[in-house]
């Protein structure tokens, strides 16, 4: 099966929700298992509340999640066009924050890394921040087995 | 999601459901804060066995309130069922702090059971 979607939002806190909600509607046709769905409504989640809190710091700006659907295989985008990361490396190291003071627990990036399969990070200070990831779901339908009914 | 925060004896019960994100954090965590200006309150449980998603926030909201009644002696219990909550926890080393419990009993037995022993 093949799909894709595009959904662009507020960076609000409350829309942290309806990305959640949106994705796990759109890849029900894959069949996930329940700790796959568990698995991408996380990563999501992190995504989506990075854009929220460091990409726009709680300021006004639009958050674009794009998913597609190609077979077994799930590739997420989530964009937004905030304050950019300044060290990726950095960033991506368990346990640091750039906000310890917000209680950010600075596992962002390591629950998304082990949780989908691959992680892209597009980033330049000023110039927004893009996230793609990949998931392989092993219980998808596959094109095959619909031609065979 | 929805949450309940209530004190028994020295305990501070933190119960939340279904999805605990960034946005739920900061509500409970202000609950929680404020409960926890009672300086009698020592220990702290973390109900989270109805609790369907939990992400990096969650690890949080648990390390802040740790962070808080460690001056105390306190000790700190997470009931918790779900997988994918378990993983995070694992994956967070808050293993190496504290233990997963599958019922309130258990927590409690735990928490009861070795402050008596620190008194003795």
């Amino acid at each position: 099966m093949n799909n894709y979607m595009t959904i662009r939002f507020k960076s609000l806190p409350e829309n942290e929700t309806l990305a959640r909600s949106c994705i796990a509607s759109f890849i029900l046709p894959m069949n996930p298992t329940l700790s796959e769905l568990a698995d991408v409504k996380t990563s999501v989640s992190e995504a989506v509340t990075n854009c929220v809190i460091h990409g726009y710091e709680g300021k006004e700006g639009t958050i674009e999640l794009t998913a597609i659907i190609e077979d077994d295989m799930l590739t997420l985008k989530i964009s937004d066009e905030g304050k950019g990361i300044p060290d990726i490396e950095q960033a991506k190291e368990p346990l640091y924050t750039s906000k310890p003071e917000l209680e950010r627990s600075g596992m962002g990036f390591t629950i998304m890394e082990s949780f989908m399969d691959s992680i892209s990070i597009i980033s330049s200070p000023s110039c927004g921040t893009t996230i793609i990831m990949t998931k392989r779901m092993a219980a998808a339908p596959q094109v095959s087995q619909c031609a065979c009914q | 999601m929805d949450y309940k925060i209530q004190s028994m004896e020295n305990i501070l019960l933190i119960s939340v459901k279904g999805e605990l994100d960034d946005h739920a954090a900061k509500a409970v965590r202000e609950k929680a804060d404020s409960a926890l200006c009672k300086k009698e309150l020592k220990h702290l449980i973390f109900d989270f066995s109805e609790l369907a998603l939990m992400d990096s926030a969650g690890i949080g909201l648990i390390m802040g309130r740790y962070r808080l009644i460690r001056p105390r002696q306190g000790k700190t219990a997470i009931i918790c069922k779900n997988d994918s909550v378990r993983k995070i926890l694992k994956m967070s080393g808050l293993f190496k702090l504290f233990k997963c419990y599958s019922d309130f009993q258990e927590a409690y037995d735990y928490l009861t059971k070795e402050s008596k022993e620190v008194t003795i």
